[in-house]
């Protein structure tokens, strides 16, 4: 069957796109300890806004949100 | 029953593209909009009016998914001249979101159309339970015809007569 509607695909991908970018954005919890060596961080890579896709990204990341308020009172 | 793949007889005959100046189709010439920004805005005004707006809530609610409302505007979009097939790509989550969003403001009950496949739909399910009824009826058995053999006396060194 060929395919018509490429919606959910697109759709999933995004969703796996963001999903994945959230949990690299988390905040490592601080390490505290005798053995620990401070290194310094490295400055996170800024998103490429010049790539479509993250600009898509960040649009829809913002309409979900206003959902999710919407849909949680 | 197995789904049998059916011809596309309504597909497009072989040169049919051809029959038509180069050019002349508006999706063949350089797109109104080049940018994904360009297009949602031209996608996002159309989506606030009232007049779409109600269209749109009357198509969810008579169960047409989200996802294939989105497809079919891109798709126009794309064969009016608006934008190119890529720029339709990309707007295709952001026109899903923009629709869902719509419908969680409206507060009506929608498919979104990215539920799982795997669900079996009700009436297929009472479909394969008749049939399984049907398979396991009990049918008449034919007349006795296990022959019973004459027993036979146990022979052997231990057997008791």
């Amino acid at each position: 069957m060929p395919l018509t509607d490429p919606t959910p695909i697109i759709y999933q991908n995004l969703n796996n796109a963001l999903d994945l970018a959230e949990r690299n954005n988390k905040p490592e919890p601080e390490k505290k300890g005798l053995l620990y060596s401070p290194k310094v961080n490295k400055p996170k890579e800024d998103v490429d806004a010049s790539n479509p896709m993250n600009r898509v990204a960040s649009y829809v990341s913002k309409i979900r949100n206003l959902r999710n308020e919407i849909s949680n009172g | 029953m197995a789904d049998i793949p059916q011809p596309l007889l309504d597909a497009p005959i072989p040169g049919q593209s051809l029959t038509a100046e180069f050019g002349a189709r508006p999706w063949q010439s350089p797109p109104q909009y080049a940018t994904i920004e360009e297009a949602l805005d031209y996608y996002i005004p159309r989506l606030q009016s009232d007049e779409v707006t109600a269209q749109l809530l009357d198509v969810l609610e008579m169960g047409i998914p989200v996802t294939v409302v989105a497809n079919t505007m891109q798709l126009g979009s794309v064969m009016e001249g608006k934008h190119t097939v890529d720029v339709g790509m990309l707007a295709l989550p952001v026109l899903t979101e923009l629709i869902m969003l719509i419908a969680d403001t409206a507060k009506i009950k929608y498919t979104t159309g990215l539920e799982d496949d795997s669900k079996l739909r009700g009436s297929l399910i009472d479909r394969a339970v008749e049939e399984f009824k049907q398979t396991t009826e009990p049918t008449e058995e034919p007349e006795d015809t296990v022959v019973k053999t004459e027993e036979q006396k146990p022979k052997g060194l231990m057997a008791r007569n």
